[in-house]
């Protein structure tokens, strides 16, 4: 374990001049091309199957670093599937099957010798209906990185917890009473604690699984808000049945639909246009996303 | 921690994970499949021993020996419609007292009851539940032949399979209760709405959809009922006569006898214990059929459980 | 009112006649009696509740104060003035303490295998079937599994008991009643296992820890209330048998000269326990001494103890149903 963290800074060190500079390069349009270092997720004819119905079909996509990337389309048309590919979560379904490549920072994430419980600690995720442990606050956030051992230490735990709550804002709510049970936040606040328990882990991606639809639009705009502050850091991958949410929030969307099969009845999501956030919404490519989009149906 | 995120040039070796978080988890792994392995060695024993005891006893003994007036080992006398047909008499009039009483119960806690109620009733039937099978034997023998079978038949002997089988069927009367109950509560609440929409009144509701809606639980819990009836030792071992190593055939209720699982018990009892030969063998002989009648009993109802948790 | 009268005569007769159909057409008949019947049945129920209970307490009880703590630390005797259920005491306890110490760790073992880590095949649904049945067959073929193995077989076992089958031991009626035990517990447990929400798992996936780290620290923690009622119902039956104890070869008179509650020697002697006791106690005749007396004391001793450990459980089991709301 100690070798894997000396790994991690080594990298660390040796690439950080190279970061600066990528930073001051990064381009403002779509039009120029996607230099590697600036992906996250690259996708190359992903398939997923449940035993041998096909759930997903062929996507293709690049995922840019520090954007927010929304996925939006009608229900049941693979999604939170995909997203869900990204952390490797469709594990724990038996009879999930992935085809095609994933390749995260250039490896492959289904390699055969990835294991898929380091694949979460760097890619985090916060789900639909806010899930924290029935634990205190503290606890909630300090679990990853006791499990994965970032930390061992009382004082090195209690600053990751301190950071990963001021990044969700949610510190200088909670810091008088951070022993108390998560169960009792309101919905919006165990959500925000749903995130910071997210980055604790010191993660560079950040997916969510339609993080605002149990909550009331106060707390939505709160994390709305959050997800632009957390930008700088970490990239992010947003499931939205909203497609307001998405407008306002990504820079990057991806627009999926289903696929009808006449002859086996089933339905098959497909990825029908991926750009730029401004083109989805304005301007798009493909007559299926101008229906979506303008209300013409889903 | 660090501030900034790793670095793009990630390799293929930061991702494989830690190695000794790796051995936890397969020696964990392999712990518990040996705790699952050994229940699936125990069911092989029990087969194996009775099969093996068993057909020792069958190829001992010529068939024909098994009909007689008599099931009594010390006198090798192995009549076997001696204790099945106890077994079914005892069964018989279990379920005559526990099928009624226990559905009624479970109608009344699913349907019928205040909240407040069944708070308390259902705690008191599974206190019934509790009762260790002695206690019953006990007080079949010592109140149920008093008060209830000699109150039916004045010259009825102090043991009678009557005795024994509604001791049983008081045995049995929370378990139908509490099967029914799980069947009849998980009948959706909507279908109730339904028919009380249509202006049905509550029985007509409870009777002529709850019920039938749940009518594959019931019928589960029937048939584990008699499961539980034919497997009960002790009640018919203390107030039917079946200590004895030593029964007559009857039809009557109204006698003493054994059923398979007494004459068993019976059969190694120290008084007129047989250690023994062709007589211990019986033992395994009736263990082997008890075992196979409930096996399919089980299985049956295990059926109908299932097709209950499919509707709904 | 104010509306219907404005609505004139042909309103006024509408009025009554939806009236009359609102307010009833009579009693309910068949409503009524069905409810009955199904109190009556309810009724029946609690009636041989009580009446069970009613004809052991209060002679027992009564017994017992006659007797005094000389009732549990006396041994058996031919006289039902001087009989004490010492023996029957250190059996049954014995025999909890192997259904603890095997039962419980391995059935809750397996459950968690099954619930957790077993692939959803033919082979895992093939061993909970058999788990099932296991549940489901008679206490008294699991008597004659453990004459069958533990009796007849390991002979000479222990020590100087070379010339008797490992058999009427303390150890052999232990181990046979820890295999009864073992396919509810895992039931039990499975089902508690079960019933923890799909999102605690995810949520502990989510953050990067391992499947032994997901079960030890969330997916076990919420099932236990639930683990810990079955587990002390299974104890409760366990110790209420009496059938694979005479199979297995339990003494009903008096035992050998060992005096002491706790003494490792014991598992391999000859043993008794309380329902052996009370099996025993129950055929002697009604009309010389005190023998039912005795019976209904020794029941009432076997019945504290099975009763508080299951209301304990039903109790542990209401409050965490409160608490999880």
């Amino acid at each position: 374990m100690e070798t894997q963290r000396e790994t991690m800074d080594t990298v660390l060190d040796e690439d950080m001049t190279e970061d600066v500079t990528l930073i001051d390069d990064e381009p403002d349009t779509a039009s120029e091309p996607d230099t590697p270092d600036d992906l996250v997720f690259e996708l190359d004819e992903l398939n997923v199957y449940y035993g041998s119905f096909r759930a997903v079909r062929d996507v293709d996509m690049q995922v840019k670093s520090n954007e927010i990337t929304a996925f939006i389309g009608p229900s049941g048309c693979g999604k939170t599937t995909v997203l869900r590919c990204f952390n490797r979560m469709n594990d724990l379904i038996e009879t999930a099957r992935v085809t095609g490549n994933l390749h995260y920072h250039g490896v492959d994430l289904y390699d055969r010798r990835v294991d898929p419980v380091e694949v979460r600690r760097r890619i985090g995720m916060v789900f639909q209906k806010p899930n924290p442990f029935p634990k205190s606050i503290y606890d909630n956030i300090a679990y990853g990185p006791r499990v994965g051992g970032l930390a061992k230490k009382g004082s090195e735990l209690d600053e990751i917890v301190e950071t990963s709550l001021r990044k969700a804002a949610l510190w200088d709510e909670v810091k008088d009473r951070l022993k108390d049970s998560a169960l009792g936040m309101s919905g919006g606040q165990q959500q925000r604690l749903c995130i910071a328990r997210a980055i604790a882990t010191s993660p560079d991606v950040v997916l969510m699984d339609e993080p605002c639809s149990a909550l009331d639009p106060i707390a939505t705009a709160r994390i709305e808000e959050l997800m632009q502050e957390l930008k700088d850091e970490y990239s992010i991958v947003i499931v939205t049945h909203n497609m307001q949410q998405a407008a306002r929030v990504s820079d990057q969307t991806a627009f999926f639909s289903v696929e009808v099969s006449s002859e086996s009845d089933t339905r098959t999501g497909i990825l029908v246009e991926f750009d730029r956030t401004e083109q989805i919404f304005s301007n798009p490519s493909d007559e299926r996303t101008e229906n979506y989009v303008t209300g013409r149906f889903g | 921690m660090a501030t900034v995120s790793p670095s793009p040039g990630l390799d293929l070796g930061d991702l494989e994970g830690e190695k000794g978080r790796h051995r936890r988890e397969s020696a964990v792994r392999y712990t518990l499949t040996g705790a699952a392995g050994t229940s699936l060695i125990i069911s092989f024993l029990i087969v194996f021993a009775l099969i093996f005891e068993a057909l020792t006893f069958i190829d001992g003994i010529d068939l024909g020996f098994l009909w007689g007036d008599q099931w009594a080992p010390p006198f090798n006398e192995y009549d076997i419609k001696t204790p099945v047909v106890g077994s079914l008499i005892v069964t018989g009039i279990a379920m005559l007292v526990a099928l009624p009483v226990g559905l009624c119960a479970a109608v009344f806690l699913s349907e019928y009851a205040r909240p407040g109620v069944r708070k308390v009733l259902k705690p008191t039937l599974e206190i019934l539940a509790g009762i260790p099978s002695v206690v019953l034997g006990f007080f079949a023998l010592r109140w149920v032949t008093p008060n209830i079978t000699q109150n039916i038949r004045a010259d009825a002997p102090l043991f009678t399979l009557i005795s024994a089988g509604i001791g049983v069927g008081i045995l049995t009367i929370p378990l139908i209760a509490s099967v029914s109950e799980d069947a009849l509560s998980s009948v959706p609440g909507s279908l109730r709405e339904a028919s009380s929409g249509l202006g049905a009144r509550k029985v007509t509701t409870t009777t002529r959809v709850v019920v039938p809606a749940a009518i594959s639980g019931l019928v589960a819990a029937f048939i584990i009922g008699i499961s539980r009836a034919i497997g009960e030792t002790m009640v018919v071992f203390l107030a039917a006569g079946g200590g004895g190593n030593q029964a007559e055939f009857t039809l009557s209720p109204f006698e003493s006898g054994t059923t398979m699982t007494a004459a068993m018990a019976a059969s190694v009892a120290p008084s007129d214990r047989v250690s023994e030969g062709v007589a211990l063998q019986s033992l395994f002989f009736l263990g082997l059929l008890l075992f196979f009648i409930t096996l399919v009993l089980n299985m049956v109802a295990d059926r109908f459980v299932r097709r209950v948790r499919q509707v709904y | 009112m104010a509306l219907t009268s404005s609505i004139g005569v042909g309103g006024q007769h509408a009025r009554k006649r939806v009236e009359a159909s609102l307010t009833g057409s009579g009693a309910d008949v068949a409503g009524g009696g069905f409810r009955i019947l199904l109190i009556t049945g309810l009724g029946v129920a609690i009636f041989f509740l009580g009446a069970v209970l009613w004809s052991v307490i209060p002679d027992g009880i009564g017994y017992i104060s006659d007797r005094g703590s000389a009732f549990f630390s006396e041994r058996s005797s031919t006289r039902s003035a001087e009989f004490g259920i010492f023996e029957g005491i250190r059996g049954t306890m014995w025999i909890g303490i192997f259904v603890v110490v095997f039962s419980f760790p391995t059935g809750i073992a397996a459950a968690i295998y099954l619930e957790e880590y077993a692939k959803s095949n033919r082979l895992t649904r093939f061993i909970e079937l058999n788990i099932r049945n296991l549940a489901g067959v008679p206490s008294v073929v699991y008597g004659v599994l453990g004459l069958a193995i533990f009796a007849n077989r390991l002979d000479g076992f222990f020590p100087g008991s070379a010339d008797r089958h490992l058999g009427s031991t303390t150890a052999a009626a232990g181990a046979t009643l820890a295999i009864l035990v073992l396919p509810i517990v895992i039931i039990t447990a499975s089902e508690a296992i079960r019933a923890v929400p799909r999102p605690l798992r995810e949520a502990g996936y989510g953050v990067g820890a391992t499947k032994w780290e997901v079960t030890r620290h969330h997916v076990l923690p919420y099932a236990a209330p639930g683990i810990l009622t079955g587990t002390l119902l299974s104890l409760a039956r366990a110790l209420g048998e009496a059938a694979p104890l005479i199979l297995v070869g339990g003494v009903t008179g008096r035992l050998g000269p060992r005096s002491g509650l706790f003494e490792l020697e014991q598992l391999g002697e000859q043993f008794t326990a309380l329902p052996l006791q009370i099996a025993e106690l129950a055929k002697q005749p009604a009309n010389s001494g005190r023998w039912t007396d005795a019976t209904a004391a020794a029941i009432v001793a076997l019945l504290a103890v099975v009763i508080i450990a299951n209301t304990v459980a039903i109790l542990l089991r209401n409050h965490f149903e409160k608490k999880r709301g």
